[in-house]
């Protein structure tokens, strides 16, 4: 039996040289090897459009019942219209690729663009911590710091609230007074642990809190420490005296702590 | 791959479905007129004229004999499927949503909306009755329900029919026995069920739901066997015949479709993994969401009917044919 398979069709605007050149009337062409060129023409908002459409004949063997249906004949709005598919109705569509979004292996390759947006439209990260805006409250570097100091916070909360009754500004006070005693160091190295920074730092004044930033999992430090001090002019001594040391192969960085907002 | 898009609708589609064989696809839309075409090169054979409203569903039965519609203009037509012309007519008070034929093609199952004091209600005739199927007769097999019934087919050879509900619920009915379903599952879904397919083999039923998940149910207790996750309302979703995958279609509500960039509206039809549940491949191809689709019988070819008003036949092609996943 005989199928009709479409190839191309390609609507192309006709110049009008080519309009008074070539005849306007359908026209059908059997090329060699089964190629069937059909030219039709088609008439959209007033323009005229010449549509040229290859057609491959093939054979196919199919159950007896789907060639019986190929000989249907055309009814309702098709009623009359010749045989194979009509440009009004049916075209190729542009070519389609495929998107994997996952390899074999099912991990994911592509980045699904909706997540991403969803993301952007909820919120931007914002940490409470630190007030910094590129990374959520749970992957601040100064996390622990930070609750080590409300836990500190809520201890002597619940003394001061005993003796003046007033909670919120004695908890203010309380963190802005640690705030200000506190240098920051950075470019510590690594080899560097709580006992020989608390011995350098020793030397400047009484040091009240050590803290060494490590990695959550394997525990390594992250290159940068906080020092508080009982004093803020003993901090503030520090920064003079022992920014830019060499320690192991590093230069210290000392500085004062970022103001928290 | 080249999909052939075809333009025999001024409306949004309602359904696209092919016969048994697969050489042939029906497609159904808003507007009056069903479809046929043949699926190999997109030529339209006819239209089944006579309706007088929306389409809302269309089916064929196993030997492409005879198709039924569901009309918005309150009729429920049987044609011949290839001479076009209307051998039934039922009637009801309220527009039918859903239509289907069971195994043999001897019964209709049909769907009717709600309607003032109309409840709604799942009917099934039988065509060789000629008492059923006369002007002004009653239908064997009637229930009706407080809520719509969005879609109901026939799930196991002639006697089961399952039914999806606009709260989310899913009902099996035994036709023996209109007066209480046999299963229920009402925690599967939160909101409107939009399509139901049966699996090719007839084991499995999908159900694809406004809560922007389909879900794999198991066709003889209703029980969720999986759950696909999209992030849009899913309209319809189709299980291939060969391989453990299936499709889902949809996108953003018509309503809300002119506030929504063509990227950010997700009319993509994504193929997910039937046991894993994650979506691997997608493919583009509407201006609108997918409002159906359905996965030819060779597991080749799906076609897709969107909010936009064409039906796109797409052939995979090596990409998604030589795909595998490794376990």
């Amino acid at each position: 039996m005989t199928g009709i398979n479409l190839i191309t069709s390609a609507p192309e605007v006709n110049s009008w040289a080519e309009a008074v050149e070539q005849d306007s009337a359908p026209h059908i062409q059997e090329g060699a090897d089964g190629i069937r060129t059909e030219t039709a023409f088609t008439e959209v908002d007033g323009v005229r459009y010449k549509v040229v459409t290859q057609f491959k004949v093939i054979n196919k063997r199919v159950p007896k019942v789907v060639a019986d249906r190929k000989k249907w004949v055309k009814f309702g709005s098709c009623k009359g219209e010749p045989a194979g598919p009509q440009v009004a109705t049916t075209y190729v569509a542009e070519e389609v690729e495929m998107q994997f979004t996952r390899n074999r292996a099912g991990e994911q390759i592509l980045d699904v663009q909706e997540d991403k947006q969803a993301a952007k439209t909820t919120s931007r990260e914002h940490c409470r911590h630190c007030k910094g805006n590129d990374h959520w409250s749970t992957h601040c570097p100064y996390k622990v710091m930070y609750q080590l100091d409300e836990e500190a916070d809520a201890n002597q909360d619940a003394d001061s609230k005993n003796a003046l009754g007033l909670r919120g500004d004695g908890r203010q006070m309380e963190r802005n007074r640690s705030d200000e005693n506190t240098c920051r160091v950075t470019n510590l190295p690594q080899e560097m642990n709580e006992d020989e920074l608390r011995d350098v730092f020793g030397r400047i004044g009484r040091v009240i809190r050590i803290f060494i930033a490590r990695d959550k999992i394997t525990g390594l430090p992250k290159g940068f420490a906080f020092v508080t001090f009982e004093s803020r002019d003993d901090a503030a001594r520090a920064i003079a005296e022992l920014n830019d040391i060499r320690m192991y192969h590093m230069v210290l960085k000392v500085e004062w702590t970022r103001p928290s907002n | 791959m080249r999909p052939l898009s075809l333009k025999g609708h001024e409306r949004a589609l309602t359904r696209v479905r092919f016969n048994r064989e697969g050489d042939l696809t029906f497609s159904c839309a808003k507007d009056k007129k069903p479809c046929v075409w043949y699926t190999e090169n997109g030529e339209r054979i006819g239209s089944y004229d006579g309706h007088n409203g929306a389409v809302w569903d269309i089916d064929v039965s196993w030997d492409t004999s005879k198709c039924v519609t569901a009309s918005g203009d309150l009729t429920v037509k049987i044609w011949d499927a290839e001479l076009g012309s209307c051998i039934y007519t039922i009637n009801h008070q309220t527009p039918m949503k859903s239509c289907g034929f069971s195994y043999s093609g001897n019964l209709v199952c049909y769907t009717t909306q709600k309607m003032t004091k109309n409840l709604s209600t799942v009917q099934v005739r039988d065509l060789r009755d000629g008492n059923q199927m006369a002007e002004g007769a009653e239908s064997f097999f009637s229930t009706q329900f407080d809520v719509n019934a969005t879609t109901a087919l026939f799930s196991q050879m002639d006697d089961i029919i399952t039914i999806g509900f606009e709260s989310g619920l899913l009902q099996q009915y035994d036709l023996r026995n209109p007066d209480s379903p046999i299963n229920t599952n009402e925690v599967v879904h939160r909101y409107s069920i939009q399509d139901l397919q049966l699996s090719p083999r007839g084991d499995f039923l999908i159900s694809a739901s406004r809560d922007k998940t389909a879900a794999l149910l198991d066709v003889n207790d209703l029980k969720k066997l999986k759950q696909y996750k999209s992030e849009r309302p899913v309209n319809s979703a189709c299980i291939s015949p060969n391989r453990d995958h299936i499709c889902l279609g949809g996108g953003e509500d018509a309503m809300q479709v002119t506030q929504t960039a063509v990227s950010a509206g997700h009319f993509e039809a994504k193929i997910y993994h039937m046991v894993f549940e994650e979506e691997f491949a997608r493919f583009k191809g509407h201006f609108g969401p997918i409002n159906t689709m359905a996965w030819h019988p060779s597991g080749t070819i799906i076609a897709t009917g969107g909010e936009d008003g064409y039906v796109r036949i797409q052939e995979f092609d090596e990409d998604y044919l030589g795909f595998t996943y490794d376990f």
